[in-house]
Formats: structure tokens, C-alpha cells, sequence
């Protein structure tokens, strides 16, 4: 069949003129010798004039018009373009437009990245109010805030807000507290500067105005965001001078203020906040950045408690700390040049602690410099240190007076004690009294065998201990004692060294013991 | 008519009785010469409407089938190589355009209950009356031919195409062409048997 087919087809071809010389003449040969492949070629040729003879449609007169209309309004329709190109036309244009848009206003995209960021902050900062409610910070927690730097944020102070300084400047932290956090004590500041009623009514008034401003400063919200005013250590330094220039009407205390510090102190009192007050560094679970938040404190909302603010910075500070360090963004208004720096921050489970951003800093402090001399005050007083030897008729012993200026204040003149117990070793108890303690006393072994052993005073430091001891603080010195002849020379080194170790008490007057003895642990200084 | 419709067509005529071929046409038009394009078309315009109705077996599509072919032609005009007939050329156009139609046919045919074209061209021979048109019925038996067959059996037999310009303008191979167009005979004859003796 398929033989015939291929035949039948060459047939089909020849019909149609097709087939080439000499197939044609095999099958012209073929078609003489089979009337079945005669019949074929001649149905094949009455096929194709049945269909050459199909009537043609009557000619069209009209089509070229209505063609030209037609190229015409298509030409109009697609501008030229085919519509395969249309999309890529559409999408190339689109480009060129918005090319040149941003060329023309560079500024567009980052007013739009600003403006979500904008909606973004205005939710992170909806409704912030004060973390501290009214009266829940105390005139201590105020004023030892002033000296400490430390602000409890629970009930059990177990967390704190404290200022500190870092390498790159100053910085706020949210941390658990710690021993060396200090305590300072506003009513024995009151009785060792004998304030009479109107300083203390002054005092009083200095204590709730940054009280206030403590509370303005540290804001929470129901988004979880906590957020804390750069200006908090400005108002550390300011309340810290406010409270000093009180105890400068105390007229002992005011022959130890330097000069230049007495004549600033009003300027602490007239500081202008107001213009870098609502800087605020925003700290979340997502993010920390810095803004401007103007809080109405007059909103009645205000005052709402916030429920488990302890939490929300705990949570915050957990799901922050994978980062450890991160970089918090300055989010300012619009054309604000600051708006691309950053300031750090360092996280972990149990503290934040961020860098006040210095475009966020920017108060004037008009007597910092002085204010820092307050602190270099007690370091001062404390160079009146008193130190005479006396030997025992004997020359087996000694004995020696210390007298600290006491800053002055009242009982000034009262001696620090310090003690010594021979009996073995060298053992020297020093001991600063309380309001109501004794002078300095020095007792004088009976066995003077024991000043043989005696070596010296090197490594006194290393071996001092230091520690909470009842009421009134006592340095326990132990150490071998022999040889003690000739030795009075280092000692004097020695205790000149003491003197910058009572450095370490220059916070302001005198450290006070601790609310909770149980929390202090000995330090080895 | 208007007197420019006249001028216009006593122009064309004079083209056409100056034989001039369509290469010298094209070169025209691509020089700025418009009405050298409506010569193309006067020119060739009936045998692709013929081309379009044999393949459709239908006359409703036909206008707009052509006119998309010459607007095809007048865009791509510019791009013509003189490689080959302007008519194969032509037909390609046409045989795409007849494609892209019956392929946009199928389409709608899925979204609607009946396909007009299918329908009313449905041949069946014991259907026709005794006073019948033989050559409509021809038509009709070569509408229903399969497409693969029937367009190269319209380009040979009734656009007197070689099998190589077919095979150019198809874009299949010659031998393809000289099967199909057997296949397509050996089919339409077939389809006319009953009518053998009047037709063949």
C-alpha cells in the first residue's frame, strides 16, 4: 500500500508539474503500462481544476480606503508601536520618568523612607508617660540620685538607672545594682550641714523640682517601648549643684568651695533645658533610636500607670541582647543633619546601656567645668590630713595622731580612730566614727618583743580589707611585724598612699553605711 | 466617487499597465511614495481574500484578516530583503494571520457554547439538496480539509504556488509539501465520492 501511496503521490506531483525530468518519464512509462495510475493522474487533474474552478469573491472596490483609514487609526492608536512593545515601551518609560524624577528631587525617596519611619516612631512612642508614678520616688531616692548617680526602678532596688562615663563620653545604663553603687543619706546631709528649716524648705524644693524632672525623663508606654531623656545627666550635674550651693550657706562647708564654683552656683539654678529637652533615646525589643518626644504632661492620661513596666524593660533587654552591640539611629525631623548618625549600644540579658548620643547632648552646661571641681572638693578637704608620729619614750613603740578634715562640717574636729593590737602581728584597726564617736586612741602593746618581727609596711594595700563592720566602717590591716626600726620613713609613703586610697570616700562627704547590710559584700581595694 | 478617488485609481491602473513589478513598488514606497503601497495592495488584495476564505470557509472574518495582513505589510514593508517574491512573502503574513484566527477562535470557542464558524461550515454530503452548488460545495469540501493539508493544496491549486514557494511561505519542508497536497487530494476526493460523477 505504502509503495502505491509514494506512487500515487509522484502522480499527484507530476499533476502539478512537479516531479523531475526523468521521474516524470518513469512515470509516463508507468501510466502507458497501468490504467490504475492513468486513472489517478487524471483524477489528480480533474481535482485541481474542480478546485482552480472554486469562484473567486467578488472583487473588493473599497478594501484599499478602508485599509488606509484603517493603517491610519491604527497608527494613531499605537503611536507606531507595535503591541508587543507596548508593555516594554510602558516599562521603559515608566524608568525614564521616574529616573527623572529622582534626579530632579533626590530628596523624595528619603522623605518617603522618613515619613514611614515617622509613622513607625509615632507608634513606638504613642502615649509615653512617666515610668515613676507620683510620689513613688522618694527625696532620697532624689538626692541620692544627685551623688550616686544611681536611680532605683523597682521596689526591691534591685534595678537601677545609673549614670556612668565611658571611653567615648557619657553613657545611661539599665542594669541590675551593684555594691559599688553608694548610698547617700539626704537626712544625715541635713544634720552634718545643720540646715535650719529654710534651707531645708530650699532643699525640699530643689528635690521635687528634678524630681519632676527625673520623671519626665524616663517614659514608658503599652508598646513596650521605654524611653529616657538625654538631658537626665544634665540635670544630675545642675541637682547635685542646686543641692551644693545650699550646703554652701553652710559657712564652714563654704571655706572649702572653690572660689569659682561659690560665684557659678546661681548659674546652676537658671539652667535652660527647655531647648534639648525632648531628646529621647527609645529603647524596644525592635529597635533603640533617638527622637523628639514632646510629652503633654497636662494629657490626663498622663499619669496612667503603665502594668509591668519591671517587665517590659527585663523583655526588652532580653530580646535586644543578642546583639550585644548595636548601633542605635537618630530620627529627627526632616532636613535634619543629624539624622544619619548613630550612637552605640550595648546589650545583654541584664543591662542596656547606650552612649548619649552627642547630637542628642547638646544643652550647655554653662558651669560644667566648675561642676567638676565639686567633685575634686572632698579630694581637696581630704589633703588636710593630719599625720604626726610621736615614738614612745622607749623606742619601743609608737603612736600617731590622724586628723581629717571633715569638709565642714559640724564636730569637724572629731578624729577617725585608728587602732593597733600588737599582740600579734601587726594588726591595725583604723575606725571612722560615727556622729557621736571618740578621738583617736592608739593602743600600745605591752610585749614590745612583738616589734621585731615587724617588716615593714610593703603591700600594705594588697593585704588591707576592707569592710562593713556595724555601724562605723574598719580597715583590717594583717601583716608580719618584724624589724620595725627605720621603717617610719616607707610608712609615711605608705600612708600617703592611704591618703589617695580616702579618696575613695570623697563621694561627697563621707560614705554611709548601707540600707541592707546583707547586700554589701567586702570589696578588696 | 470623487475626483481625487478617480485620479487615484486612473494612477493605479497606469502602474499597473506600466507593469511595474512589486519590487519596484516596494522600493517606491520605502522612498516616501505612499500610493505605491495602495498599487501593492490592489494588487494582490483579492487573492488574499480568496487565500483567507478558502482556508476559513467563512466570508465574516475575512475583511478584518486582510486588513490586519496589509497593515502587517505596511509596518514591515521597510524590512523587506528582496530575497524572495513579494507574494510568498505576502502569503506567509496571510497563512500567520489565518493561524493567529483560528487559534483566537479556539480560545473563544472554550468560553462560549457554540463556534459560529464551525458551525454554520459543517459539510455534509448527504445534506445537500439535489439543485446543490457544485462549486460551493467544493468550497465547503475544502474548508473542512485539516489545516496541515489544505493550506498548501489552496497556495498550489487555486494561488498556482510552486511546492518550493509554498514551502518557503509555510516554512515546511518541499517533500512535506508535495505529501500534504497528495494527502489533501486524495481527502477532498473522498469527501466529493458521492458526487463523483458531476464533479470528477
Amino acid at each position: 500500500m505504502k509503495k502505491f501511496d509514494k506512487d500515487f503521490e509522484n502522480i499527484s506531483a507530476m499533476a502539478d508539474g512537479e516531479l523531475r525530468e526523468d521521474q516524470e518519464a518513469i512515470y509516463r512509462e508507468k501510466m502507458q503500462n497501468s490504467p490504475a495510475f492513468k486513472e489517478k493522474f487524471n483524477e489528480y487533474n480533474k481535482l485541481k481544476k474542480t478546485v482552480e474552478s472554486i469562484p473567486k469573491l467578488p472583487e473588493d472596490h473599497y478594501f484599499v480606503s478602508r485599509l488606509n483609514e484603517y493603517i491610519k487609526k491604527e497608527n494613531k492608536k499605537t503611536s507606531g508601536l507595535r503591541p508587543f512593545y507596548k508593555p516594554a515601551f510602558g516599562l521603559v518609560a515608566l524608568t525614564v520618568v521616574l529616573m527623572s524624577f529622582f534626579k530632579l528631587s533626590p530628596e523624595f525617596m528619603d522623605d518617603l523612607f522618613e515619613t514611614q519611619k515617622g509613622n513607625i516612631i509615632d507608634f513606638y512612642t504613642k502615649n509615653l508617660r512617666p515610668y515613676f508614678q507620683e510620689d513613688e520616688l522618694t527625696k532620697d531616692d532624689i538626692f541620692n540620685f544627685a551623688f550616686s548617680q544611681v536611680l532605683p526602678i523597682d521596689g526591691s532596688g534591685q534595678n537601677v538607672i545609673s549614670l556612668d562615663e565611658s571611653g567615648s563620653g557619657a553613657s545611661i545604663a539599665i542594669r541590675q545594682s551593684s555594691f559599688g553603687d553608694s548610698i547617700m543619706s539626704l537626712k544625715e546631709f541635713t544634720e552634718k550641714l545643720d540646715l535650719d528649716k529654710t534651707q531645708q524648705l530650699k532643699l525640699n524644693n530643689v528635690l521635687k523640682k528634678y524630681e519632676d524632672k527625673i520623671r519626665g525623663s524616663i517614659l514608658v508606654n503599652d508598646n513596650n517601648t521605654v524611653a529616657v531623656n538625654a538631658n537626665l545627666w544634665n540635670y544630675n550635674m545642675a541637682l547635685k549643684a542646686e543641692i551644693l550651693a545650699i550646703a554652701a550657706e553652710n559657712e564652714t562647708f563654704a571655706k572649702v568651695m572653690p572660689a569659682g564654683l561659690m560665684e557659678s552656683m546661681p548659674a546652676f539654678a537658671s539652667i535652660d533645658f527647655a531647648d534639648n529637652e525632648d531628646s529621647f533615646v527609645c529603647i524596644n525589643p525592635d529597635t533603640v533610636f533617638v527622637t523628639s518626644i514632646r510629652v503633654n504632661t497636662h494629657d490626663p492620661s498622663y499619669n496612667i500607670p503603665v502594668v509591668n513596666k519591671v517587665n517590659i524593660l527585663k523583655n526588652t533587654q532580653v530580646k535586644l541582647a543578642p546583639s550585644k552591640q548595636k548601633y542605635g539611629g537618630f530620627h529627627g525631623k526632616l532636613g535634619d543633619s543629624s539624622k544619619t548618625k548613630k550612637f552605640r549600644v550595648f546589650v545583654d540579658t541584664n543591662f542596656i546601656k547606650f552612649d548619649i548620643p552627642d547630637f542628642a547632648f547638646e544643652t550647655k552646661m554653662p558651669t560644667l567645668m566648675e561642676l567638676e571641681r565639686i567633685d575634686s572638693l572632698v579630694e581637696l578637704s581630704m589633703k588636710n590630713f593630719n599625720f604626726e608620729m610621736r615614738n614612745f619614750p622607749d623606742g619601743r613603740g609608737f603612736s600617731f595622731d590622724m586628723k581629717f578634715d571633715s569638709l565642714g562640717l559640724p564636730g569637724h574636729d572629731k578624729m577617725i580612730e585608728f587602732k593597733f593590737d600588737t599582740t600579734d602581728g601587726f594588726n591595725f584597726d583604723m575606725n571612722f566614727p560615727g556622729k557621736d564617736s571618740g578621738k583617736f586612741k592608739i593602743v600600745v602593746p605591752k610585749n614590745p618583743d612583738v616589734y621585731k618581727n615587724f617588716k615593714g609596711l610593703e603591700g600594705l594595700d594588697s593585704l588591707m580589707i576592707f569592710k562593713f563592720n556595724g555601724k562605723d566602717t574598719v580597715f583590717n590591716f594583717n601583716m608580719p611585724f618584724q624589724n620595725f626600726d627605720g621603717e617610719f620613713k616607707e610608712f609615711n609613703e605608705e600612708m600617703k598612699k592611704f591618703r589617695e586610697e580616702m579618696k575613695k570616700f570623697r563621694e561627697d562627704f563621707k560614705p554611709t553605711k548601707p540600707k541592707n547590710k546583707k547586700d554589701k559584700k567586702p570589696v578588696v581595694i | 466617487m470623487n475626483e481625487k478617488e478617480i485620479n487615484d485609481g486612473m494612477q493605479q491602473a497606469q502602474n499597473i499597465f506600466n507593469l511595474k513589478d512589486d519590487f519596484s513598488l516596494i522600493k517606491a514606497f520605502n522612498e516616501g511614495e505612499e500610493t505605491a503601497f495602495n498599487d501593492l495592495v490592489n494588487r494582490h488584495k483579492e487573492k488574499v481574500r480568496n487565500l483567507i476564505y478558502l482556508n476559513l470557509g467563512s466570508t465574516s472574518s475575512i475583511d478584518d484578516i486582510s486588513q490586519e495582513v496589509f497593515l502587517a505589510v505596511y509596518r514591515k514593508l521597510k524590512q523587506f530583503r528582496f530575497q524572495s517574491q513579494f507574494t510568498t512573502w505576502l502569503y506567509t503574513i496571510t497563512i500567520n494571520k489565518i493561524r493567529d484566527h483560528i487559534r483566537k477562535q479556539k480560545i473563544m470557542s472554550v468560553f462560549s457554547a457554540f463556534s459560529s464558524d464551525d458551525t454554520e461550515n459543517v459539510v455534509e454530503p448527504g445534506s445537500f439538496k439535489e439543485n446543490f452548488d457544485v462549486n460551493e460545495m467544493v468550497r465547503d469540501a475544502v474548508a473542512k480539509l485539516p489545516r496541515k493539508l489544505k493550506e498548501p493544496l489552496i497556495l498550489r491549486d487555486f494561488e498556482g504556488m510552486s511546492y518550493q514557494e509554498i514551502s518557503d511561505a509555510t516554512g515546511i519542508e518541499t517533500g512535506t509539501v508535495k505529501s500534504r497536497i497528495f494527502r489533501a487530494r486524495e481527502s477532498l476526493k473522498k469527501m466529493l465520492q458521492p458526487w463523483r460523477e458531476e464533479l470528477l
